[in-house]
């Protein structure tokens, strides 16, 4: 029982849920900056919950990244790309059964749309509109663990937002594409989860 | 026909003349300066990229900069291998042979991978910054400006002793462009930084113009986003803009000796577009005429040698 409860869990299928594990996400990854207001209690757990799974990824990721060179900063594109490739491919054939929201708890998913309003109706809210604009909006037809794909450009993700939302450890960031909220593994390039609809009002692609 | 020869001689010594002029380096060329080039939205692998490039080599033949500031989009499409060399090494291979180094940051069209290619500097880091003489230059990923990046930022600031500091990044915190403009969000975080710790010039790409900004809370601001594509006609000018220019790609060579900074921008054609130079505000202690409370409020103090400065702007210029 021991045994697959582990191998779930580095697959990203259980959140390991015990307090301690929730104290460690927190002080691994740095506390939510609240600007406006404290989020509640319900969705700070919310959040060490989608930070729990995070870091499940995270471990996944770094189990399977064994055995590949590892790429450094003097390396040749072929080596990085060799890289990259491999990686993901690993991370594919373990994460083939992986579904959307397994990683964007439905609380999870709460938290962030509140925090998403606070900033959408808040003092910055013009600007932050303007910044999803400005950066070249894109509609694409995402699907967890397959790439993003590189000829398309990134929209910006507006500062304030990253402010609210919790820290991602290194080697993962959030991506806005249309209306959806990305969770991305910028090292395999991977779209780990997403969260569809999380922007309602996003400017067109 | 006689009458005619001689009037093509004289149009064709107009020409050149014209082009000399053009392409004369403006800048003063002193010794143990810091001298670097600025090109921004290059990477297309298409003829206005390589023209640009062109040009630029011809440029560091006259002016011997050291190295280059890349300000994102540095690969645009496909990112194969083959990409790197059609939409990088090809085109400024005469200048990486003369051991230019390139110092690249990310754009919206980059992906992160581009950290660890060697020849971008970047040492595995989305942002960094390095030390040339007497300027501190800070490269951000203006792409995800996370309170990481932003913690790091300010620690790098706080930590400078150095006389000059650079910022360069993508996204243009004032831009008159129509296609993108300003990133008022982004301005609105990173200003107050660069006020407090004394960054005094920013240069920045995204927007396919040259675009020069007057002076905003002391800090000279740069759109350079033009060296591998243009968007003509799309500086519309604002009342912060001091100089643009949408009429041909471009790109910018810069010098810094000790308490100025000189540039020159240069288009694909060889013809200079903007020049000028800013002055480095000195403290109390070091300038007696600067008003109590440290840095002076307008950081741009007019250089004696230099014939021309516009009150209203605050630039000086040739």
């Amino acid at each position: 029982m021991t045994r697959w409860m582990l191998i779930l869990t580095l697959a990203g299928w259980l959140p390991i849920c015990s307090p301690h594990s929730l104290q460690v996400a927190w002080q691994a990854t740095g506390q939510v900056s609240i600007q406006d207001g404290e989020l509640p209690q319900n969705g700070q757990q919310a959040f060490a919950e989608f930070l729990d799974r995070v870091h499940a990824y995270v471990n996944l990721r770094d189990r399977l990244r064994d055995g590949i060179p590892p790429v450094h900063h003097k390396d040749k594109p072929e080596q990085i790309r060799t890289h990259q490739q491999l990686l993901a491919e690993r991370i594919q054939k373990a994460r083939k059964d992986a579904k959307e929201s397994e990683v964007f708890t439905p609380g999870s998913k709460n938290a962030f749309r509140q925090e998403i309003e606070k900033v959408f109706s808040g003092k910055h809210a013009r600007s932050v509109k303007k910044t999803l604009v400005q950066g070249e909006p894109v509609r694409l037809d995402l699907y967890i663990n397959k790439a993003y794909p590189e000829k398309i450009p990134i929209t910006t993700v507006p500062p304030t937002l990253l402010q609210h939302f919790p820290t991602l450890p290194k080697g993962l960031e959030y991506r806005v594409v249309g209306s959806d909220l990305i969770l991305q593994d910028v090292e395999s390039r991977l779209v780990v989860d997403i969260f569809r609809d999380a922007f309602p009002n996003a400017p067109p692609g | 026909m006689r009458r005619l020869t001689k009037l093509l001689c004289a149009l064709l010594c107009l020409t050149w003349s014209a082009r000399l002029e053009a392409q004369q380096i403006k800048l003063p060329l002193q010794k143990g300066s810091v001298r670097f080039a600025v090109i921004g939205d290059s990477g297309t692998g298409a003829a206005p990229q390589y023209e640009t490039a062109k040009r630029l080599a011809q440029s560091h033949q006259e002016f011997p900069f050291e190295f280059v500031l890349m300000l994102g989009d540095n690969i645009y499409g496909t990112k194969k291998p083959q990409d790197f060399q059609r939409k990088f090494e090809i085109p400024y291979q005469p200048l990486l042979g003369e051991g230019v180094s390139f110092y690249a940051s990310l754009g919206n069209h980059d992906i992160p991978d581009e950290e660890f290619y060697k020849p971008f500097n970047m040492d595995g880091h989305r942002y960094y910054s390095f030390k040339k003489g007497n300027v501190r230059f800070f490269a951000l990923d203006s792409n995800y400006m996370d309170p990481e990046q932003l913690k790091w930022l300010t620690k790098q600031l706080q930590d400078s002793n150095d006389e000059w500091k650079i910022a360069f990044f993508h996204h243009p915190l004032y831009s008159s462009a129509a296609a993108h403009g300003s990133s008022k969000e982004l301005r609105d975080i990173l200003e107050p930084l660069f006020q407090k710790y004394g960054v005094q010039a920013v240069f920045s790409g995204h927007d396919h113009v040259y675009e020069r900004i007057l002076p905003q809370n002391g800090i000279a601001y740069f759109t350079e986003g033009s060296s591998g594509q243009l968007r003509r006609g799309d500086a519309r000018g604002a009342a912060f803009t001091a100089k643009s220019f949408d009429e041909d790609c471009a790109f910018m060579l810069v010098e810094v000796t000790g308490d100025e900074l000189f540039f020159q921008t240069i288009s694909r054609a060889g013809n200079t577009v903007d020049s000028g130079n800013i002055a480095r505000a000195k403290s109390v202690q070091e300038s007696p005429a600067a008003p109590a409370g440290g840095i002076t409020s307008r950081q741009f103090l007019v250089a004696e040698e230099v014939a021309e400065f516009d009150e209203e702007t605050g630039w000086c210029a040739w």
